[in-house]
Parts: structure tokens; C-alpha cells; sequence
């Protein structure tokens, strides 16, 4: 026999349920955004969400009476027990009769009694976990303690766009790799085949999940399930210490105009230059027919492929470019007169300005070095000018879209695990190839049952507001659903991400934010989203709102510690007969 | 709860006075004069009537006059003589108390949290044994009901403060905090309305040093 918490006062679709506490209970044991049941006398039960809890007092006029402890005590507890009423208001989640949960529309009737949440009911609403379909995402939150993890539909999930949502160190990262995990488990059982790409900025899905102090915790879904994956770094440390990972570079040999231009979007190049560049590229590629053979004859591969090089050469950068030479093998292809090189160069980056001049007049000239000046900053990023690693994209492309292929990690940890324009640079490029896969196979009357899953980090910076329309990634997300590409924007500014690709977003997953535009967004397509609104800034680290088609009703989680559950979901994955390597610590 | 009853006689010196009319829960009771002195305000009575007693505590006194007198001024121009001019000077007045019904005793001493015991002219009434008042006060701890009953009928602040020096006097074991916790609710509960100045009078009798 449950004791209630409280009775039902005040009811209205609109405002939800008001409920007086009873004097048993403290509110300071309830807390907001749990999940409580309202049990009507008429035979129907109401699930209920908590967002918020108050009392109010009369007599506190009394306290000034009080010059001692004991007295104040008593007269506190006195006004406590007899002039306080607390209430708890909370929104109407469903309602179930005759063992059938419906939606909406109905509240209790006054008097009705307002319960913790048993296990039993929980399911009713929530449904059960089945390892194939349904995975346990987490712990509601309730009043008193639960032990049932509410599933999630990685069917419903992983259909449609979904986004996570919250502050930095909240635990989306942790939610991410559990997300891999449940997906690639799931992709066992799904007629579809499902390949995720993963952008992973912090090498927490490729290496070691860290705390809010850095330190490893845990190992991500690409070493937890390390089969499964095709891990690119482009930090060389990593390489050289773990054999089975594949190096990755900005491929500045072989790439178009329009490639070059998501790459160097980050850098925020002049508008002269953008406006000029294509009148740059034809003089750069001009100056290089004269320059091909100079440089064959002193022992290096430039050809019209490299007229990415001329935007790189400028009087202050030529040394640069000759000391990665010397010390990076997989810079550039050949090898030769450094010397000689940088004779050659100087006399290259003279004849391109004097065909700019030429061909688009001085302001070109002008605007072409404003550019070099900014796009210098590549130069001690990993680049390359070898073809292989242009070709390495098309091969990431070509796996991922392949119903043969694999899932494939992008890692920028390490050394480069800030850098944003290597990162934008490289997920810009591999975004715009995988789209151009999907129209030419969509040309050649399209292949189907097969699904892209894309975990994109720092999503503003290729969804936001005024970049999403021109972005691969926008352009993935908003039309190219139907070809099997889901998105997955992962963002502490949901603000700044171009309204038409979160409404897009069918399941929501909330962490603790606080700026209200950004909690506006995250909340867009939620019913009732007013009702959340004080809920999301106090959420506590690893607690999550989710609500959309992934689950049956929204609701308050405490997210599974993906850490503390990862033998778990090896040893499922084990289950479904599949081999894995041991784990590599 | 129970009292002996074998020590409220006629003969005891607890004996102070006489039942002379009852209205509703009020009994008046006459003192005898050289009793009077023993009641204060919240002195607790035993009174006893034909089939049953009753618990009551004074809530006001009253001196009158006898058959429609008058005052008269005299003891400062007769100083010392006065006593031996107008030896039974005090005999010439009536000496009152009201008092509140409180709980039903039965002829076997018990006590029961309830009315009923309706006393007639002339019933003995008689201040409290020590032991009994310590027994009606405790009651599975501090005896709130009998607070509220009290307070029921909205005495003036006094009262409670003579009250309360009555139970700090007998009590010989309390916590402060649940003892005013527990007067606090059963105030409430009756609807009184002067608890600040119960509070501070609270403060005063069990907070002060001396």
C-alpha cells in the first residue's frame, strides 16, 4: 500500500494538474521534472510530469518572536505543519483506461490522488526493453527511486533526424556513444543496413570518454566495438601507437573550387577573394602549365590538381611550406632540391600575381593576397598534396554508402582536438563527396536499404543560421532523408542551427541548458513546451529530456552512465554471434 | 488519566468554595474568604457532584460586595484600628471565581476528554492536588487536548501565561521545542487567535532566568 503524495486541486488541460502536498509528505523529497501517477476515482490513472513545486505560509510573522533556537525551531515547524500548503503543479503526459494509454485530452477529476510512479505503470507507458528494438536510455526521474530504464525505439530514433541538445560537459557525448552502441546492435536485427559517421572532435568515441576534468573514464563505441569501425585520425601520435587506425589529411590536391570553398569557410575569407576566386584558380592553374615541368625537373609532383598551392605561396610563407616539406613526408609527393623548390616557388607565387594582373585587373591582385594571408593558416595544419588522400575521402564515401560497408570514425583528438577549421575543413569535404554519391546514385535511379547516420558535433557551425542553406550537411539534413541520411546535430547553441533542420528533428534529446533562446529551440515541436522551459536549466549533469518519436511519452531521464554499461553492451553484442577484437586498452 | 478521589472530602484543606451557577462550559464558583487566596487565575479544580466530577480551571476572580453594599473608603484615616473596628470587614464580600468545564470524572476517578458532568449549587469544589495536576498535564507527553480545550474558548492572554507558569511549575521534565510546538497546534487548532502574545509569554515563563 503506496501512501499518496498529494491530492488533486486544480485541473485544466491548458495549465495541467495542481495538487495539494499532504502534510505528510516534505516537498523537499519531490523534485521537479519527476513522474508521478494521478489515480482518479472514475478507474483512470494519469501520468503525470512534475515542473514545479511551491508552498505557501502564513504566520511567518511569528518567526520575529523567536530570540532563541529552540523557539524558532518550534515556531517553524508549528508554520510548517499547520499555515503552509505546498503544491506541486505538473504537466499531463498521457492517461490510461482500460489498460489502453492514450494522449491528451482528459484531466483528473478534483480530489484525485497523486502517487509515486510504480514500475508496473512506468511500463504501461513506456513500454519494455527487448535488446532488438527497444534499448534502455535511462532512469526517470520519479519520487523515491526507480530501477526501470525507460527504452528507447532505435527504430523510431534512427529513421528520422534526431538532435542532442545541451551545455557543454552535460553528457552528450557519453549519450552519443551509447546511441552508436544501441545502433550498431540494433543494425544486427534491422532489415536495413545502417552506417554511421561519426565526427568525433575529442577522440571520445574513437579512444577514451573523459570527465568534466579530461581525465579517460571509459572507452568509446570505437574501441568498445572496434570491429565495427574505420577510424581516421590526423594526429600522427595516434598512428604511430595504435596499428589498426588510418591517417586523414585536408586533400588540397584534386579538389574543385566548390570543395576548396566549404574548406575554407571557417577561415572567413574577404569577399574579394570569394567574389575573384574563380578567376584566381584559372590564372593559378595558367601560371602552373608554364610551372608543371620546372618542377617535375627538380623532383616534385605540382601539377594544375595542386592550384590550391598557389593560394597557400605568398613572400612571408614560402619557408614555411618548405620546412613541412622537409619534415612531412606525406605533405607533398616527390622529393628533391629543397633550395631548388624554393627558387622555384618564388618565382611561381611572381608569375601568379602578374597573371591575376593580367587576366582580372590589379583589384584581383589585391584580393587574392588578402586571401593567401588568410589561408596561410593551412599550411601548419595537416594537409596534404598527395592523391592519396584525396582519394582517401572517396574511399570513406564509398564505404559508407556501400551496403557492404562499414562505420567509420572521423577523430580530430589529440594535438588537433580544437582546431575548428581542420575540423569544419575535413567534415565540410567528406559532407559534399557523400552528397554528390547520393545524387549520382540517385541519377542512376538510386540504390536503397541502406541508412547514413551522421553524429556531427558542433553542428551550429555547419547547420547554423545563413550557413545551413550553402552547407553539405544542411543540404543532407533537409532533403536527403528519403535517400536514408540522418543527421544528428550534437550542440550546446541549438539557437544557431537553422530553424528548418531542427524542425526537422523528429526525436529531441535535452540536457541542461540555460540561455532561453536556445532552450526556446530545443524545445520547438515539444507539446506544451512552456511547461519545460523552468525545467531545462535545472537538470543536473547527465539528465536529459527526450521527447519525439523515439519514445512513447517526453520525459525527465537520467541517462544511462554509458561507461558503467559497457561490458553490457559487449556482451550483447557478443550474443549476436558476431566477433569482436579484444578490447584494446 | 485518573485522580484519587478519597483526598477531595470535606474535610480536606484543599476544599476552597462552592458551586453557585453554571452557564454553558462557565461554572461560578463562591469562595470561602480565607481561600480566596489560594485561587489564581488557571488554579485547575476538582468539583464534585452527585454522580460524577468534573475538571475545571479558573479563568477569572471576582470580588462583590454582599446584598447590594456599597464600597466605603476607610482603612487610611483609620490605619491599624481598622481591623479592630470592623474585625469581619471581609466577611462582608463575596468572593468569586469563574471557571472553565474541562473534562468529566467519574466516580472512580477517571478521567474522560469530555463534558457532561453538569455540577449544582453547592457542590464542593476543590483546588488540585500537585500529583494530579502533574497527571492531567501529562498525557502521553504534554497534554495538548487540554490546551485546546481551553483555548476554545478564547481566554485572555493572562490566562495562558498563569497557565504556563502552572505547568512550568509542575512539569518537571519537558523539551522546550515540542512542548511549544505542541501548545502552538493545539492553539491552532481551537482557532485562537493571540498567538504572538502567547509566543512572547512563552518566552518569558520558560526562557527567562529567574
Amino acid at each position: 500500500m503506496r501512501n499518496d503524495i498529494g491530492i488533486v486541486v486544480k485541473a485544466s488541460i491548458s495549465e495541467g494538474v495542481e495538487a495539494l502536498i499532504r502534510g505528510w509528505y516534505d516537498p523537499e523529497d519531490i523534485e521537479v521534472g519527476s513522474l508521478v501517477i494521478a489515480r482518479s476515482d472514475s478507474g483512470r490513472d494519469f501520468l503525470l510530469l512534475i515542473d514545479d513545486i511551491k508552498y505557501f505560509s502564513r504566520g511567518s510573522e511569528f518567526i520575529n518572536e523567536a530570540d532563541s533556537f529552540p523557539i524558532e525551531r518550534a515556531i517553524i515547524e508549528f508554520i510548517r505543519r499547520r499555515l503552509t500548503e505546498s503544491y506541486i503543479n505538473a504537466t499531463i503526459i498521457a492517461y490510461r483506461e482500460d489498460n489502453i494509454v492514450k494522449k491528451g485530452g482528459k484531466i483528473p477529476r478534483l480530489g484525485s490522488k497523486i502517487y509515486p510512479v510504480l514500475r508496473e505503470e512506468l511500463e504501461a507507458y513506456y513500454g519494455y526493453e527487448d535488446w532488438r528494438i527497444y534499448y534502455p536510455l535511462g532512469y526517470p526521474k520519479v519520487v523515491g527511486e526507480s530501477k526501470y530504464a525507460i527504452p528507447i525505439s532505435m527504430e523510431d530514433l534512427l529513421n528520422l533526424n534526431f538532435g542532442i541538445f545541451g551545455k557543454a560537459g552535460t553528457g552528450k557525448t557519453y549519450l552519443a556513444n551509447l546511441i552508436v552502441s544501441y545502433g550498431l546492435l540494433y543494425d544486427k536485427y534491422s532489415e536495413d543496413k545502417i552506417n554511421f559517421l561519426i565526427f568525433d572532435m575529442q577522440g571520445e568515441y574513437s579512444f577514451n570518454v573523459r570527465d568534466d576534468r579530461g581525465n579517460p573514464v571509459g572507452d568509446g563505441v570505437g574501441r568498445v566495438l572496434r570491429d565495427e569501425f574505420d577510424i581516421y585520425v590526423v594526429d600522427e601520435d595516434y598512428l604511430n601507437k595504435y596499428s589498426y587506425l588510418h591517417d586523414i589529411r585536408i586533400p588540397l590536391k584534386g579538389i574543385s573550387r566548390i570543395e576548396l570553398e566549404y574548406i575554407i569557410e571557417p577561415l572567413n575569407p574577404p569577399q574579394g577573394f570569394r567574389d575573384n576566386l574563380s578567376a584566381i584558380e584559372s590564372s593559378i592553374k595558367n601560371t602552373l602549365n608554364n610551372y608543371r615541368d620546372k618542377f617535375r625537373n627538380i623532383g616534385f609532383n605540382i601539377d594544375g590538381d595542386s592550384w590550391v598551392l598557389g593560394l597557400l605561396i605568398s613572400s612571408y610563407t614560402i619557408d614555411r611550406i618548405i620546412e613541412r616539406i622537409r619534415t612531412d613526408e606525406k605533405f607533398m609527393e616527390g622529393s628533391g632540391s629543397l633550395e631548388s623548390l624554393r627558387n622555384t616557388l618564388i618565382s611561381f607565387q611572381y608569375d601568379i600575381i602578374e597573371n591575376i594582373k593580367n587576366q582580372a585587373g590589379k583589384a584581383a591582385v589585391s584580393s587574392y593576397e588578402a586571401g593567401v594571408r588568410r589561408l596561410s593558416a593551412f599550411i601548419d595544419l595537416p594537409i596534404s598534396f598527395k592523391e592519396e588522400y584525396n582519394h582517401k575521402i572517396d574511399d570513406i564515401v564509398k564505404n559508407l554508402y556501400s551496403r557492404e560497408g562499414g562505420n567509420v570514425i572521423i577523430c580530430f583528438g589529440g594535438r588537433w582536438s580544437r582546431t575548428i577549421t581542420l575540423y569544419m575543413a575535413l567534415a565540410n569535404i567528406i559532407a559534399g563527396r557523400l552528397k554528390n554519391k547520393i545524387d549520382e546514385s540517385i541519377a542512376r535511379g538510386g540504390e536503397s536499404g541502406r541508412k547514413i547516420i551522421i553524429f556531427l558535433e558542433e553542428a551550429h557551425r555547419f547547420l547554423g543560421k545563413g550557413v545551413s542553406p550553402y552547407n553539405p550537411f544542411g543540404k543532407l539534413a533537409r532533403e536527403y532523408r528519403k535517400f536514408g541520411v540522418t543527421v544528428v546535430p550534437i550542440d550546446q547553441k541549438p539557437s544557431e542551427l537553422d530553424p528548418d533542420v531542427t524542425a526537422m528533428l523528429w526525436t529531441k534529446i535535452v540536457f541542461n541548458l540555460v540561455d532561453a533562446k536556445d532552450i526556446e529551440s530545443a524545445l520547438l515541436g515539444v507539446e506544451d513546451p512552456q511547461r519545460y522551459r523552468k525545467i531545462i536549466p535545472l537538470l543536473e549533469r547527465g539528465e536529459a529530456l527526450i521527447y519525439g518519436i523515439g519514445v512513447k511519452m517526453p520525459v525527465i531521464l537520467r541517462i544511462l552512465n554509458y561507461v558503467d554499461y559497457q561490458n553490457i553492451i559487449l556482451e550483447k553484442y557478443k550474443a549476436t554471434s558476431l566477433s569482436t577484437s579484444e578490447l584494446f586498452r | 488519566m485518573k485522580i484519587d478521589l478519597s483526598r477531595y472530602h470535606e474535610g480536606s484543606d484543599k476544599l476552597i468554595g462552592e458551586v453557585m451557577s453554571i452557564d454553558d462550559g462557565y461554572i461560578y464558583i463562591m469562595l470561602y474568604p480565607d481561600r480566596y487566596k489560594y485561587v489564581g487565575i488557571a488554579t485547575p479544580f476538582y468539583i464534585s457532584s452527585d454522580e460524577c466530577g468534573l475538571i475545571a480551571f479558573s479563568s477569572s476572580n471576582i470580588i462583590k460586595a454582599k446584598y447590594g453594599k456599597e464600597f466605603t473608603l476607610f482603612k487610611r484615616d483609620l490605619r491599624e484600628e481598622s481591623y479592630t473596628i470592623y474585625p469581619d470587614i471581609k466577611s462582608h464580600y463575596n468572593y468569586m471565581v469563574v471557571a472553565y468545564n474541562v473534562y468529566y470524572v467519574s466516580r472512580d476517578g477517571r478521567i474522560f476528554k469530555r463534558r457532561g458532568c453538569n455540577p449544582s449549587p453547592h457542590d464542593n469544589v476543590y483546588i488540585l492536588y500537585g500529583d494530579d495536576i502533574i497527571n492531567i498535564l501529562n498525557r502521553e507527553g504534554f497534554n495538548k487536548d487540554l490546551f485546546r480545550i481551553l483555548a476554545e474558548e478564547s481566554p485572555k492572554p493572562i490566562f495562558f501565561r498563569e497557565l504556563l507558569n502552572l505547568i512550568k511549575e509542575n512539569l518537571k521534565e519537558y523539551n522546550i521545542e515540542s512542548l511549544l510546538m505542541e501548545m502552538l497546534d493545539a492553539l491552532y487548532t481551537a482557532g485562537y487567535s493571540k498567538i504572538d502574545v502567547f509566543i512572547r509569554d512563552f518566552k518569558e515563563v520558560f526562557m527567562s532566568e529567574e
